[in-house]
Parts: structure tokens; C-alpha cells; sequence
């Protein structure tokens, strides 16, 4: 898990152009919508992009996206189980 | 609405190869010795909030802080419209998009690269920016953009539609352009980028630079015609996009020619470039030789044989586009 995790904030790093951060500075449990990394909603958009792109996942109910989104834990999380590559 | 119905530059601010929002090119011009040059990034601090920078592109950041420091350095905040020229739009992303689309098929685009890769990105996010709800155009005619563009502002000034305007003209050339461009326009000799913006307004004051007195656009030009448009008095300096290549030289040569006088010629390209913006970049570099009434010697191309006045009063920057469209700008002295 912690190599997934390690993945993804380097992936969100290089998806949402967060140039100055590292992937040290990312707390996995920090939210990353609204407080924390204080993501929008094209920023969703991306990460919606990212996870079909990377990990074979395609969101279809949007009503759990804000759960998965909830933090970088929470993506691996759901990553994990859901992956088809 | 109010004031008078001339057309004055209150500011200006460029981004190319030479060093971004400054005038040092005047006096100590960057000499490149490649054919490939790209343009110098400005400092963004101050100018763009960083969060809102990280999802821009190099285009994006270099029209956003040439247009605020333009802004800046007039008395406008809200411009009563923002009118773009761009040959090529927001080149670094269209490609990034389309490589996308062969690498992943139409499923799985970004949607910051689908929203930032159309040509009128950059006169959207300006006025988003200012929540400026004002008149917004962009022009895209290759080489004419920029002209078209201005003239559109100074028609709507000239006509009492609007007080001032911020007029803009922004091209970058990524590497595979760059490439595509050897191919496409074997006449550049020094290929680069450009990012000009300007506040144009109809208000005299001790700020303004210098006046649009007239822009004109011509669609294949007979040549006796065209010349006849100038005049020995008001055009006896001419800013020409000449650039030491015979195939981009060889329209001017031949119109130039035609004239009944014989002007003293000026050259902008050396140092700027060429791009389908750079003709911005010769409006730029014109009006502040009127408006320090004196010409860098590395901008002389031809003394001319006629007299030429002791005070620079005029300047009329001629540009072409593949020898199909003309356009004529004339700037005059405050």
C-alpha cells in the first residue's frame, strides 16, 4: 500500500502541476478538497482522468466520488480493491 | 460615450527573447547566434496568484503578466474591451491534447488541456481575471492578428464605442513547431515567440507614448496602390518586418521600390524574431522610438537618400502575411 500511495502523489503531483510540492509534503490523510490541498473541481476532473488512465477505473456513480476523493489513503484504498491494471 | 475620438498608447509590456516587461533591448539588445530562440519567462510574482499560475501555460502566463503589467503602468483597471490577435492560439497544449488523443483515444482527455488549447484561452482568462464583462474578441489571421486585432479596438474608439481597450498579441513556437516551421516558412531566419499587450485609450494625458493615427488591412494589394497610401511627409520611417532572408525580404523590396521616395527603413526582426505575432513586437519597438525620439542603431536597415526631420514625428510599420494580406499602421509623436 505504500508504494501506492508513494505512486499516486507523485501521479498528482505531475496531473495537477503542483511543481513545488514533493511527495513528503502530501499528508495520505490530509483532505484534498477544500482545506488541505485545497483542490476545485477541475482538479476532480483530472483525478477522474487519472485514475481510468493509470488504473483502469471508471467512475460511474458520482455520488462516491467524494468518498474516494476524501484523501490520497482513501484513493489507494479504493485503487486497490477496484484496479483492473 | 465621452472623449475625443483619437487613439493614444498609454502603455505597453513585452515578453520574447529579449529580457521580459523591460526596455533593455533598446540599448543593449540579447544577440542570438541560433535560429531557434525562445522567449525569456517573466518573473510571475506579483502578477499571478500561484495557485491560479499552476494550471497555466507558458502562452497563458506570459499574456497574463504583460496585460496586468500594461494595466499597471496606465490608470485603467477596467478596460471597456479586451481584443486578442494569436496566429497559432495556445500551440504547447493543442499539441499536448492531440498527442493524448493518439495516445489514449477520446476517453480519457484532460480536461485542463481540452479548456486551456483553444485560441481564445487567452482573451477569456484576462477577462476572468479582471471579471471584466466588456467587449472580449480574439483575431487569428496568421501573420495579420495582431493588425487585426487593432484595428478592430481603434475602428470601435474612432467610432465612440468604447474609451480605451487592451489590445494583445501572443504566439508561442514549440520545438515541433519549430520543426514544422523550417518546412512551412523557409523565409524566417530567426524563429521565436511573442507576447505584446497594450492599453490603447481615447484619453489625452502626459502618460500616452505616442497615436494610432491610422491602421489600415489590405487583401492582395496591387503594389502602385498600396504605395500610394504613403505619403513622403508622414511616412518618410518606415518599420519593415525585414529579416536578411530574400524570400521573407522580397515583397517589401518590391513595394518599397515603388514608392516615389525614398524612406529610411527600420528592422525589428533581428532581435525579436519571427512568429505570427512579431509584427506586435515592431509596433512596440516604433513607439517607443517616438517616444524616446531617438532609433538604435541596430534597428537601421537604410538611411534613405531623402532628408529626414530632425525630430521623429512618424513612424509607419508595414507587415505581410505570405505577400497576401498588408497592413499599414501609422504612429505619430505625442
Amino acid at each position: 500500500m505504500d508504494n501506492l500511495i508513494l505512486q499516486l502523489k507523485n501521479q498528482i503531483i505531475e496531473v495537477l502541476n503542483l511543481e513545488d510540492m514533493t511527495p513528503e509534503e502530501i499528508d495520505a490523510q490530509e483532505p484534498l478538497f477544500g482545506e488541505g490541498l485545497g483542490l476545485d473541481s477541475i482538479d476532480a476532473l483530472e483525478l477522474i482522468v487519472l485514475l481510468e488512465r493509470e488504473y483502469g477505473i471508471r467512475l460511474s456513480n458520482p455520488t462516491e466520488g467524494k468518498q474516494i476523493f476524501k484523501s490520497v489513503a482513501s484513493i489507494a484504498d479504493y485503487v486497490s480493491k477496484n484496479r483492473t491494471k | 460615450m465621452k472623449g475625443s475620438n483619437r487613439c493614444f498608447v498609454d502603455s505597453m509590456a513585452q515578453v520574447s527573447c529579449q529580457k521580459p516587461l523591460s526596455d533593455e533591448w533598446f540599448d543593449s539588445p540579447c544577440i542570438y547566434e541560433e535560429n531557434y530562440v525562445r522567449a525569456q519567462e517573466p518573473d510571475t510574482k506579483g502578477l499571478i496568484i500561484p495557485s491560479e499560475a499552476r494550471r497555466m501555460s507558458k502562452i497563458l502566463k506570459r499574456a497574463v503578466c504583460t496585460a496586468i503589467t500594461a494595466l499597471n503602468n496606465s490608470g485603467i483597471t477596467q478596460p471597456d474591451a479586451i481584443v486578442t490577435g494569436t496566429g497559432m492560439g495556445c500551440m504547447e497544449n493543442s499539441e499536448k491534447f492531440l498527442m493524448d488523443l493518439c495516445r489514449y483515444g477520446e476517453q480519457c482527455l484532460k480536461p485542463t488541456l481540452f479548456m486551456q488549447s483553444t485560441h481564445n484561452t487567452i482573451s477569456s482568462l484576462i477577462a476572468i481575471i479582471l471579471k471584466c464583462h466588456g467587449y472580449n474578441n480574439t483575431y487569428s489571421h496568421k501573420g495579420i492578428s495582431f493588425e487585426s486585432s487593432l484595428l478592430d479596438a481603434w475602428i470601435q474608439m474612432k467610432g465612440g464605442m468604447i474609451r480605451n481597450a487592451l489590445v494583445g498579441a501572443h504566439d508561442e513556437v514549440t520545438p515541433f513547431m519549430d520543426l514544422v516551421m523550417e518546412r512551412t516558412h523557409p523565409e524566417y531566419s530567426l524563429v521565436s515567440e511573442a507576447s505584446v499587450s497594450m492599453i490603447l485609450t481615447n484619453a489625452k494625458s502626459d502618460r500616452n507614448i505616442c497615436e494610432v493615427e491610422d491602421v489600415r488591412l489590405v487583401h492582395r494589394p496591387d503594389y502602385s496602390e498600396f504605395a500610394g497610401l504613403l505619403d513622403k511627409d508622414e511616412d518618410d520611417i518606415l518599420m519593415l518586418g525585414i529579416n536578411g532572408n530574400n524570400l521573407n525580404n522580397a515583397p517589401y523590396e518590391t513595394l518599397t521600390r515603388t514608392l516615389s521616395f525614398n524612406p529610411l527603413i527600420l528592422r525589428y526582426k533581428n532581435i525579436f524574431g519571427d512568429n505570427f505575432s512579431s509584427s506586435a513586437l515592431g509596433f512596440y519597438a516604433a513607439a517607443r522610438i517616438l517616444e524616446n525620439q531617438r532609433i538604435p542603431e541596430h534597428m537601421m536597415w537604410s538611411r534613405g537618400s531623402d532628408p529626414v526631420n530632425e525630430r521623429i514625428n512618424n513612424i509607419t510599420i508595414l507587415n505581410q502575411s505570405d505577400d497576401t494580406d498588408w497592413s499599414l499602421v501609422r504612429l505619430k509623436r505625442i
